[in-house]
Order: structure tokens, then sequence, then C-alpha cells
């Protein structure tokens, strides 16, 4: 033992000192070969005697030397090379062997590589804090039931952040996109506005300049703000004067106190932020409405069950000194992770479309062992030439190695090429909102696990290849005058298992792609209470604050609306205040008048137009719609949804009912009426946030004077331009800003872009993964027919018909894809929880969905082995028996 | 990679390269080869260069050091010298030889049976 290990380190520094061991080696040579001259000189030989019987005497020098370096180095260093360029001749002149499986290879590499950058950067790599383990989100638990949220009350937050003794700084911050430059002309901003221990919580200052301090918070002082590391190359050049200049942003002047490093990253907006300013909280006990998020540093050595049973303490207190702050008994703060808050709803989707591009790889590994497999048995000859000519198991099963290693490394370039572009497709692919999804690039993890991928693939093709090679080996120089048929009995049995485990990865992909594609189906199809064909929403971004004014809001939406009407091809125009199918609606606390205990904290609520109902197609189920008389007499009436209607009135007598809005649990929330809304209407249900989101129950109020742009709906009868309605929309006041128009088709679906993105990607895979399995079946059927060629004239002869033939050519491929098929059914009957994260209301596998699954990976078998199986059909007995 | 008839002629060689540097102190790779024509009467007949091959394979298997030195005629040469780990090999493979060589014999001369 140690003796091989001193003969190894003496191997390595061999290698090491190749030049000096050469020199000194030569050296030793030459002086030896002097002296033997001499010697033979001395016993009376000529010059040219001595010489020639020195060298005689000695051996060959070149002969010595290459022992010599073959025993102080590696000699396998030596044959692997050899044995790289004899694989590589050998893919040469197989040029359609080596694309086939190059190609495939590619593919499923490819795809993991993609796949899985993605899943590296978004779920696997650590948050970009410093000593990250010791930040932690605080969220709220509101019942002990549902799942927390990630925000709390803005006057529980800064309790909690003058009370806690477990957080070294707890920070809050908000996110918006405002306009920069004057009137708008830099361009929207991303800006986040942190509160004042923001850069002690997460560990970073910036590069430039100087942080916010104290007075940066107080009003009244200098508007500031610090740039980004994006915004400073993109909008200043990296101009390193920067600081002291000024940024407009929303027509305000910020002056610039520095630049955050490259290296800042707040993973907590999925956005990358521009600017930062400071946000100034003011908590007021009363405001329970807007919630604040709260990430805080943990101090030094303290466990998280310390610090939830400090949340606990702190908010112990809080309760027993101000009851009113709290409305359940099992309201408490908890910890959530920044995994549970961000990446809950992502994980297992990605991990699913990581499971199924692994699958897509398995086949296309099993497709290319085949391949090498029936290359193999045409080999075995050669491995038995070699092995007569002395070459040992070992070399041989190396040499098999170093093949498939070659054959996956090529695989895997370009596969890592393919991956590189693919990455850029699946980000720009992407649902929107996913954290760290732009951060997406292969980098050293992603190659490291190519590298890792290749290699494995690269070992077991080698031991595929050499499984049937090393038959020959063994055999010996007798399978030289064989014919090989003596090995095909046990290849045809691993072949058609492969086939059969092919089928069955397939079937798995399939019916996960045929399931989401109807849970998708289905929700396209889903009734949203309105009718959004032929419908364009006209929304502005934001409310210039020239006109955050009730009297300037009403003047600009009265004469938009008049204006639009007046198109060529609308119909109708409404306005809302929140437009249908997009991100968020906007709820709000309401109490039934009279009765206390008839409330609740959120219900959908739209300020509308007259002209709503009619625009969106709602039905009225009870009562009347608005008036015009109701919005100029701004009379305090509200119609409902007809689940409001049954959940306060479950007999039915809504109508004429009164409800205070903005009012909870007897608390008036900021931005509350003074007097309870009559309710004059029920209209059927609306999803206007869209069919993955659960039904909400909803209340109407006529358009009253608010401080924000509403939403035009456009109902048009022929085809309206987008350019016309933007020109109309610039013709009524032409300093408004720049709106966006979209069709409520078009916001539907890009309600639905992460369903998509789910069912097109495993619909992809599984699509790929028939095709392999096809070209598989394809394979083994051709290669079954070719050795049976023998066969099938003896049974042709003896007067088997043709029909007879073709089918047992058939049931040798399609028995084992049955096989797989089953298995595979019912391993994604019980895997179906895999596939029901990924699209809204996709909840088990049906059988109908395995069945439909089933069919068409049948269909795809047949075909692909009834084109080599006719093939048996050509035939010619005579021919065949004469071929031995 | 090993094939059986050169292993003993190697084993052979190894152990008459151990006992000339153990019975005569350190020397250049000549000085072995004049060693082991001497021994051997001449009747030995190897390829001089293959001692040096040895000698790599000895040192490897830390049985043998070297060091430069001067030779006879002021040239600069390699001399080898044997070590403890080395003495302790030439003892077992001495041992095996005399075991063998025994055995042998004992068989050379046994009578033909009747």
């Amino acid at each position: 033992m140690l003796s091989w290990l001193r003969m190894l380190i003496a191997k390595c520094l061999g290698v090491a000192r190749r030049r000096v061991d050469d020199e000194a080696f030569d050296e030793e040579v030459t002086l030896h070969l002097q002296l033997l001259e001499a010697r033979h000189r001395e016993r009376g030989m000529t010059h040219e005697e001595a010489r020639r019987e020195a060298r005689r005497a000695f051996g060959g020098v070149q002969q010595l030397r290459e022992a010599h370096r073959d025993a102080t180095g590696f000699r396998w260093l030596t044959e692997g090379r050899q044995d790289v360029a004899y694989a590589l001749r050998m893919l040469r002149r197989q040029p359609g062997f080596t694309a086939v499986a190059v190609l495939t290879l590619a593919l499923g590499i490819g795809a993991n590589t993609a796949v899985f950058s993605v899943v590296n950067a978004v779920i696997l790599r650590p948050l970009p804090y410093p000593q990250p383990e010791r930040i932690e989100r605080v969220g709220w638990d509101w019942d002990g039931r549902s799942k927390p949220t990630g925000a709390l009350a803005p006057f529980k937050f800064d309790y909690l952040r003058r009370s806690s003794s477990a957080f070294e700084a707890l920070t809050t911050w908000q996110f918006l996109v405002l306009d920069s430059g004057s009137h708008g002309s830099g361009g929207p901003v991303n800006v986040l506005r942190v509160s004042n221990d923001f850069f002690r919580v997460v560990g970073s200052i910036p590069s430039l300049g100087r942080a916010f301090t104290a007075g940066d918070y107080s009003s009244g002082g200098v508007a500031v703000c610090l740039l980004t590391h994006r915004a400073w190359s993109a909008r200043f050049g990296r101009d390193p004067r920067v600081v002291g200049r000024t940024l407009i942003v929303d027509e305000r002047p910020l002056l610039i106190l520095g630049v955050m490093p490259r290296t800042f990253e707040f993973p907590e907006v999925t956005e990358p932020a521009d600017v930062l300013v400071p946000l100034v909280l003011t908590p007021d006990p009363r405001d329970l409405g807007a919630n604040v998020p709260a990430l805080g540093r943990i101090r030094q050595g303290i466990t998280r069950e310390a610090v939830e049973s400090d949340l606990d303490r702190v908010f112990t207190q809080l309760r027993r000194d101000r009851p009113e702050q709290f409305s359940a008994p099992a309201e408490r703060a908890v910890l959530v992770s920044f995994e549970d808050l961000y990446l809950a709803d992502v994980r297992r989707p990605l991990w699913a479309l990581f499971a199924g591009v692994t699958v897509v790889l398995l086949i296309a590994c099993t497709n290319v062992a085949n391949l090498l497999l029936a290359r193999g048995t045409t080999r075995v000859r050669e491995m038995a030439v070699r092995g007569a000519l002395g070459a040992s198991r070992g070399r041989i099963v190396r040499q098999g190695i170093t093949e498939g290693l070659v054959l996956a490394s090529i695989g895997g370039l370009c596969g890592v090429a393919l991956g590189a572009a693919g990455v850029y497709a699946l980000v720009d692919l992407a649902p929107a909102g996913i954290s760290r999804l732009d951060q997406v690039r292969v980098d050293a993890v992603v190659l490291g696990f190519t590298v890792a991928l290749v290699t494995v693939n690269g070992v077991l093709f080698g031991l595929a290849s050499t499984q049937i090679g090393g038959r020959g080996w063994r055999a010996g120089p007798t399978s030289l005058t064989t014919r090989g048929s003596s090995t095909s009995r046990g290849s045809r049995r691993l072949r058609q298992a492969m086939i059969g485990l092919e089928a069955g990865l397939a079937m798995v992909l399939l019916v996960g792609a045929v399931f989401l594609v109807s849970a998708f189906y289905r929700l396209t199809h889903t009734q949203l209470g309105f009718d959004p064909q032929r419908i364009v929403a006209v929304t502005f971004r934001r409310t210039p604050p020239e006109y955050r004014s009730p009297d300037r809001i009403r003047v600009t939406e009265q004469a938009l609306r008049e204006r639009l009407t007046a198109v060529a091809g609308v119909r109708g125009v409404a306005t809302t205040s929140v437009a249908p199918l997009g991100e968020r609606g906007h709820n709000i606390p309401i109490t039934v008048d009279g009765r206390p205990d008839a409330t609740e904290g959120a219900v959908e609520w739209r300020a509308v137009s007259r002209q709503y109902a009619s625009v969106m197609g709602l039905r009225l189920m009870r009562g009347r719609w608005f008036s015009e008389e109701d919005a100029a007499a701004a009379r305090p009436v509200m119609v409902v949804s007809g689940s409001f209607a049954a959940r306060y009135w479950p007999d039915g007598n809504a109508v004429g009912q009164r409800v205070w809005l903005g009012v909870f649990r007897g608390q008036r929330r900021p931005g509350g009426t003074d007097v309870a809304h009559e309710i004059i209407g029920i209209v059927d249900d609306i999803r206007d946030l869209g069919p993955t989101r659960p039904m909400r129950r909803t209340v109407f109020i006529p358009q009253t004077g608010t401080a924000a742009l509403p939403a035009l709906l456009v109902r048009t009868e022929g085809t309206v331009s987008v350019e016309t309605l933007r020109a109309a929309v610039a013709e009524v006041d032409p300093s408004l800003p720049e709106p966006t128009i979209a069709t409520l088709e078009t916001r539907l679906a890009t309600r639905l872009t992460r369903e998509r993105f789910s069912s097109l990607l495993m619909t992809t895979f599984a699509s790929v993964a028939v095709l392999l399995t096809a070209i598989g079946v394809y394979g083994v059927v051709s290669w079954i027919v070719r050795h049976a060629t023998h066969e099938i004239g003896i049974r042709m002869a003896l007067g088997a018909t043709r029909s007879l033939v073709l089918r047992e050519m058939l049931v040798r491929a399609l028995v084992p894809v049955c096989g797989g098929l089953l298995t595979g059914g019912a391993v994604s009957l019980f895997a179906s929880g895999l596939f029901s994260g990924l699209v809204v209301g996709a909840t088990a596998v049906s059988i109908q969905v395995t069945i439909a699954a089933a069919a068409i990976l049948i269909a795809a078998a047949t075909v692909a082995a009834f084109i080599p199986a006719r093939r048996a059909l050509t035939v010619n007995p005579a021919v065949a028996l004469r071929a031995e | 990679m090993d094939h059986g008839q050169p292993e003993v002629l190697q084993g052979t060689l190894d152990l008459m390269i151990l006992k000339a540097l153990d019975a005569l102190g350190p020397l250049h790779g000549f000085g072995i080869a004049r060693r082991l024509e001497q021994v051997s009467g001449g009747v030995l007949h190897l390829n001089e260069g293959t001692v040096y091959t040895a000698l790599v394979r000895l040192a490897q298997r830390g049985w043998i050091s070297s060091s430069w030195g001067v030779s006879e005629r002021n040239r600069r040469a390699r001399f080898y010298a044997i070590t403890r780990a080395g003495r302790r090999q030439l003892a077992r493979e001495q041992r095996g030889w005399q075991q063998i060589a025994g055995i042998v014999e004992r068989v050379l001369r046994l009578a033909p049976e009747k």
C-alpha cells in the first residue's frame, strides 16, 4: 500500500519534472556509452568498431528512452491521448451515427442546462446579503390557519422596530414606478423607497458618496436619492462626478447623494431598482389598511426560536396596551422566509419542469445507448481482433469509456451552446414577477452541473458499447469466424427493454402535458361574468401631480369619454377605477348598516361610470344599475355582486339595504365614507382579476371624484386601431401621460402567462420525448428486421403469410412499448402531485387524460415500428436462405 | 500490462542489482553493468540499457537512492546506493529464491517411478 503510494508520488513528480529528468537520463546514457566505447578501445578495437560494439551491447537508446518515460510518467496519459484520437476517428468515419447521437445528446443536455440555470439562479443561489442566514422577513399570521402574509400594519411595524430586542435593525420599503425628467421625458424609473435602517439590514453601503442619514428622513430637508449601479451606468455613463447632481423623479428634483455598488441587489422586489429614496413612516394607529413589508437583521448568535418568542413577547405587550389593533385571537407576527414568500409558487413548477427535462435527457441517453449497442454488435469482430492481439479487458473498457466521454463531450459542448441560447428563450417566455429571474445565466455552477452530466453519460455510454464488444474479447478469435448471431438474442432483449423504458418515461411526460393542456384549456374557457371580446382597455400607469385633484380628474375623464365615444367604430366607453384583468384589484373593508357583526376586511371595490355595465356586458339580477342622476347628485348608492348579496342576505332581499364602506369592526379606515351606501341593484358575479384567481365578492359605486386617472374601457364594433385611440387621447390633453392600450383578450393572456409557460414547456418536453421514443422504436425494429432476415426467409418459405410476418415484427416492438406505457401510466397517476401546481385548477390526473396520452404514444410507436417492419415483407426467401 | 515471461527476468535483474549495490556500495549504471557481467561470467546477455529501466523501478519503490558524484574519469555520474528498505527487500527475495531453488532441485533429483 505504502509502496503503491510512493510509486504514485514518484510518477507525479516524474510528470512534473519531465524535462530535467530527460536531460539527466540522456547524460547517464551518454556516459555509459562512452565508458563502454573506451573499454572496447582499450582491448584494441578501432574507433568505429568500439562505437558500434558499445551501441550493440547497450541496446536501442530510443526504445529505452520511451520505456523510461513510461516508468516515470503515466502510461494511461499517453494511451488516453491515443484513445481520444481513435474515438474521434471512429466518429468521423460514421457521420450519420455521430450526427444523430450528438444532436440527441445536445437536445437533452441543452434543455437540462437551460432549465437548471433557471433553477440555480431562482431557487438554489443564496440571498445576496452578507451573513444571509441572519436576514429574516417578519410577516403576519392573521388567523392561525391561512398562509401568513409578508407584511404588517405600519403601526405594528413601527412598534416592533422600537421594542424588539432580537433584531439588530428592521427596515421596510415600497416599490413604485415613476416618471423621470421633466414631464416624464426621462422615461420610467424603478424607485425603491427605503426606511432608515435599510443599509444596516442589507449590509451594503454606497460605493460612491454616502448613504441616507437621519437628516435625510426628516421632512423639510432637501429631497435626496441614491442611484443603483444599473441606473448609474444607463443614465450617467458611470460618471464619478454624479454625486451632487440632481435627478427629476415625479416632477421633483432629487439630489444624488451617491451610487450603490454593483453587487447590491434587493430580491425582495422582483424588478431591479434604479433609484433609492428615503421612506418616512408615519405610523398612524388608525391605518390598518396598507400593510408594509418588514425585513430584519437578527442579532449575532440569536436562534430563530428566540426571535419568534421575542416577537410573541412584543405583540403580547401591544395586545395588552392596544387591544383594538387586533381582530382575531390567533393573530400574531411570524418569521417568513424569502423562500416561503417568493418561491412557494415558483419552486414546485420549476422543480417539476426540471424533472420533466431530466426525463427528456434520460430518454435521449437511452436512445444514444441504444445506438451504441447497435454499433457494439458490429464491433464484436474489432474487439475480438484487439483481444487476440493482446489488449487486456481493462484496456478495452477504458477505450470504450474514452469513446463514450468523447461523444458525450461533443454532445455536451453543443448542448451548452443550445442551453445558453435556450436560457434567453426561457427567461423571455417566463411569466413576470419571478424574483431573480433577471440573473439567470450559464455560470460556473451551471457548467459544473453540465460537466457532471456529460461525465456520467460518457461513462455509461462507454460501458454500454463495451458490454457488447466485451463479448468479442472474451470469445476471442473464435468470434472472428461466427456470424455474431449468438449475441443477437441477448442484445435484442436489452434493446427491447430500452424502448420499454423510453416509452415509460415518455408516458409520464405525456400524461403531464395532456393534463396541463386540458387544465389550461379549461382556464381559458372559464366564465368571467363579462365578455372580454371587443373591449379595449386604455390605462394610465401614473397620474401626474398636476392632475391629482378630483375636479381636474372629473373634467379630464368626461373629455376623454366623449372624445373616445366619437371615434368611428366605438360603441361605448366606460371608466373604472380598476381595469379588468390587471395585476391587482382594489379592496376595502365593509360593514352592513345596523349589523356590526356583518363585517369583512376586504371586498373588491370598483368606482365605475354609468356605462360600465353595458360596455362590460354585466347581467343585472335584481334592482337597477346606476342612472345619470346617481352620479350627478352624488347619491350614496351601490350595486353589489351576487355572491356579496348572498353572503349577507341569503333570503334575497339585499336591494334597499345599506352598507358602510371603509368600516371594519366599528373602526373607520382612512378613506371611509361618512354615509352608508344603499344597495340599488345586484349583478352577476364577475372574475375581473382573471380565471386563475378565486371569485371575489365585489361592490360597485358610481365614479366620483377620485384623485387618480381612471381606466377607460372602449367597446368596439368594427376594427379600431391602437393608433387611433392613442391619437384621440393625446388630442384631449397632450400633457396626459402615454396610456397603455390593450384589448381585454390580451390582458387575459397576460394573466395566464405562468400557466401558458408551464403547459407550453411541458408540451415541448413531451413532444421531444415522444419523438425520441419513436426514433428509438424505429431503430430497434429496423435492427430486428435486419437480423431476422434469415428467420423471415425460412418462415416465408414454410408458408407464413406476409401479414403474419408483419404482425410478428410489430409485436416485437410494441410489446415492450406497451409494458413501458402501463408502468409509466401507473407512475404518472401516482405522481400527479408533481404537475398539479403548474396550472391553476389542475388537481388530479384523470383516467381520460391517461388514455389520451397512451393513445398518442401508441400511435407514434406504431408508425415508427411499421415503417421498418414493412421492409421484412420485401425479403425474398430464396435470397435470404442463400445469404448464409 | 505485465505478461508472464518478462516478469521473471525483471525480478531477477532487480535482485541482482540490489545484491550488487549491497555488496559493493554505491555504483553508477556502468559499474552495475560491469558487476553483472562479471558475476554471470559472461553467460547473461542483456542489453545494458535495461539496467537503467530497472534502476528507475527500484528508485520508485524506494529500494535504492541516487546522488550525483564524480566517476573514475572525472565525469559527472549518478551513483546509486541501496536503502534500508532495499536491504529488507533483498533479504525477502533471497529467501524466496532459495526456497524455489531448493524445491526445483528436489524435484529434479527425484528418480523416475517404476
